[in-house]
């Protein structure tokens, strides 16, 4: 008897398959939904994930031009709150010798990357969930979570290309927020200007991410691609308009 | 098949990779610096006054000290301290008992001294008598030779004593006067119309005459119509003031009013020149800073008294319509070489021996000028789009705002003003700006 097809089919290593996610997502989601269920194919993205996360950080805070932006809006903010009468001039001083104390560079380094550790984790898990939801109320799929974690931890690998293009578009330019977005057409972003942080939304990585995890929605659950995009696309307009509206909109760059 | 999923993936992993290996160039090659938030205005043209701040009193222009001539207790002192005296008017009188006593006598000495020349004279009559009648006996052969000499010394001697009396006439003649002259002394009248402005004694009290101590300063009498500000100016600024230059003076005692005057003097020594040589102030004085009198006529007049506190605006020079920057935008900096004038070259000239010595030349006067030329400059900072270019600048007269730019700028370039901490520390030539309003931690130094 000839074997079958599925059996013939040589499965590919962790690596291929987070190189395949830029190709050929849909290949590597088919393998994730007929193997069984592995944590190092969720764990190790996250972990890569983590780590890039931390030295992007670390890059990012070493930069003077930045370390100037940050201590530049500190002094603003105090400022704003000296005229408004709320401290004193005084106050605003001891303020801000604490202040640059405890949030020098190394400071910032070492709680940015603690930041970036926890994020990494809770935005995969997150979106692990989300998935799960869309494919049970939507889809009427059951998706088991763990499945979902993997394409979650697999797509995750264009958040850090997305990681690495922000760091260097950050060096270049010499300003936060200076990912692969229109915010690149400002040249003075204001994170409390919506419009800045609507075209800082509209971010090349981002996009491709919520397909890459429309097509794993798909795969898991079967239904057709044009749903699960709906699905996924549709649940991240929502978040991010709701973020902006409500003055979070730092979270949704 | 799997050729065109092959040359996909080859596509864009190729892409990727462009996209990451561009970005790492430009990140590499790309150096940033943190623009340095400053405010900006242009060069513009005002007209400027230089004024010298002195501080010192009011004292009136004429005052004179009364202090007695004779000593003795103070038995009448009919004015009192803010009183207006005219000329001649009497201001103290002294017990004139002693000087009465010493009058007397001396009258009574020269009046014994006359009728002793009175003695005197007749004596030499009878002594010439004698002499006459025996001098005719002699030459008779009458008498001897040695009763004539008695006869002639007497007359000489007589004469003698009238010539000695005569001399102690002249004595007690002058000592007579010298006596009534004390006398008259103890007797003090106004020298001048006035007001009483400082009165120290009081009838009773015993005071001493200047004739061999300083004597008692009884009172001071000021002509207050004619007042003026002595102030005291520094050694660096003396230089500028001269008489005749206008003057801005704020009395305390009158807030809110600005009182015109005039230079009308100003001192050729300082105030510690006046002093002995060798004589020591004590260490606190000897550190204190060289100052020189200036006086300054009021021109307005006001109900001023002597002492008041006052402080003079002097104005020493003018500019009319000339370049200013705001004080703020001009600072030091180390220039280095190719920043200020290069050294003119030399001619061509065909001998190579003639360009080498010549090249030598220009090289020790090019490490000279390099060595001059490090010292720190006066400098403005231009904006040139988002940077700034450190110009060396040739600085006049200020007033409180503004300084006069006599070389260096022209009237359309905009120049930095602001915050202080970027002007004075942070701006390098060539830093990268950014316009905006200062912070609170800019304008701190």
């Amino acid at each position: 008897m000839p074997a079958s097809p599925t059996s013939m089919t040589p499965t590919t290593s962790l690596a291929g398959r987070l190189l395949n996610i830029f190709a050929a997502p849909g290949e590597v989601f088919d393998e994730i939904k007929a193997a069984s269920q592995s944590t190092a194919t969720w764990l190790v993205p996250v972990l890569i994930y983590a780590v890039v996360g931390v030295i992007s950080v670390c890059i990012v805070f070493a930069q003077p031009v930045i370390q100037q932006t940050i201590h530049d809006q500190q002094v603003k903010a105090m400022d704003k709150l000296v005229q408004q009468g709320k401290i004193s001039q005084a106050q605003e001083d001891q303020m801000l010798q604490a202040v640059e104390k405890f949030t020098g560079p190394t400071m910032m380094a070492v709680f940015g990357s603690a930041g970036m550790v926890v994020y990494s984790f809770a935005s995969i898990f997150g979106w692990a969930l989300v998935l799960w939801l869309l494919g049970y109320w939507l889809l009427k799929a059951q998706l088991g979570y763990k499945k979902t974690l993997e394409v979650a931890a697999l797509s995750s690998i264009l958040l850090v290309l997305d990681l690495v293009i922000t760091t260097l578009l950050t060096v270049i330019f010499g300003r936060l927020n200076a990912g692969p977005s229109l915010a690149l057409l400002v040249s003075d972003f204001d994170l409390n200007n919506r419009l800045h942080l609507l075209l800082g939304a509209v971010n090349v990585i981002y996009l491709w991410h919520a397909g890459v995890l429309a097509i794993g929605l798909a795969k898991l659950s079967g239904s057709s691609i044009v749903k699960a995009s709906a699905a996924v696309f549709g649940f991240w307009v929502l978040v991010e308009l709701l973020l902006i509206a409500i003055g979070m909109g730092q979270w949704a760059l | 098949m799997a050729k065109p999923k092959k040359r996909r993936k080859l596509i864009i992993f190729s892409v990727i990779g462009l996209v990451l290996v561009a970005l790492t160039l430009m990140a590499v090659l790309k150096k940033r610096a943190p623009a340095i938030v400053v405010q900006t205005e242009p060069v513009a043209r005002h007209s400027l006054t230089n004024v010298v701040v002195a501080n010192g009193k009011i004292e009136p222009v004429v005052q004179v000290t009364i202090s007695p001539e004779v000593s003795g207790e103070i038995i009448e002192l009919p004015v009192k301290e803010g009183q207006q005296v005219r000329k001649g008017d009497l201001l103290v009188k002294i017990n004139p008992d002693i000087y009465i006593a010493a009058t007397n006598q001396a009258m009574a000495n020269y009046e014994s001294s006359l009728a002793a020349r009175a003695s005197a004279e007749a004596n030499l009559e009878k002594a010439q008598a004698d002499y006459d009648r025996n001098l005719e006996l002699f030459h008779s052969k009458l008498i001897s030779e040695s009763d004539f000499i008695g006869f002639k010394s007497a007359r000489d001697v007589a004469k003698a004593q009238l010539d000695s009396a005569d001399d102690q006439v002249n004595v007690n003649q002058a000592t007579l006067e010298s006596a009534q002259e004390e006398l008259e002394r103890t007797i003090i009248v106004s020298p001048l119309d006035g007001t009483i402005s400082k009165l120290n004694s009081q009838v009773g009290e015993r005071v001493l005459g200047t004739v061999q101590n300083a004597g008692t300063e009884i009172m001071v009498i000021s002509d207050l119509n004619q007042m003026e500000a002595r102030v005291d100016v520094g050694e660096m600024d003396v230089v500028g003031i001269k008489p005749g230059q206008k003057a801005w003076l704020d009395v305390d005692a009158f807030k809110d009013r600005k009182f015109a005057g005039v230079v009308t003097d100003v001192a050729s020594s300082s105030k510690d020149s006046n002093l002995p040589q060798g004589y020591s102030t004590g260490s606190s004085q000897s550190q204190e800073a060289t100052k020189f009198q200036v006086r300054i006529r009021l021109t307005d007049k006001e109900a001023f008294r002597p002492g008041m506190s006052v402080s003079a605006d002097i104005e020493t020079e003018y500019r009319t319509n000339v370049l200013t920057v705001p004080l703020a935008s001009v600072t030091t900096r180390l220039l280095s070489p190719t920043k200020m004038d290069p050294p003119k070259t030399a001619g061509t000239n065909t001998a190579a021996s003639t360009n080498a010595a010549i090249a030598g030349t220009n090289g020790a006067v090019s490490t000279a000028k390099a060595k001059e030329s490090t010292k720190m400059t006066d400098v403005v900072f231009v904006v040139k789009g988002d940077h700034v270019q450190a110009v060396p600048v040739k600085i006049g007269i200020c007033d409180d705002n503004y300084w006069e730019i006599t070389d260096g700028l022209t009237n359309s370039e905009e120049i930095v003003s602001g915050g202080y901490r970027a002007i004075n520390r942070d701006l390098k030539d060539g830093s990268k700006i950014k316009k905006g309003l200062a912070t609170s931690e800019e304008m701190k130094p």
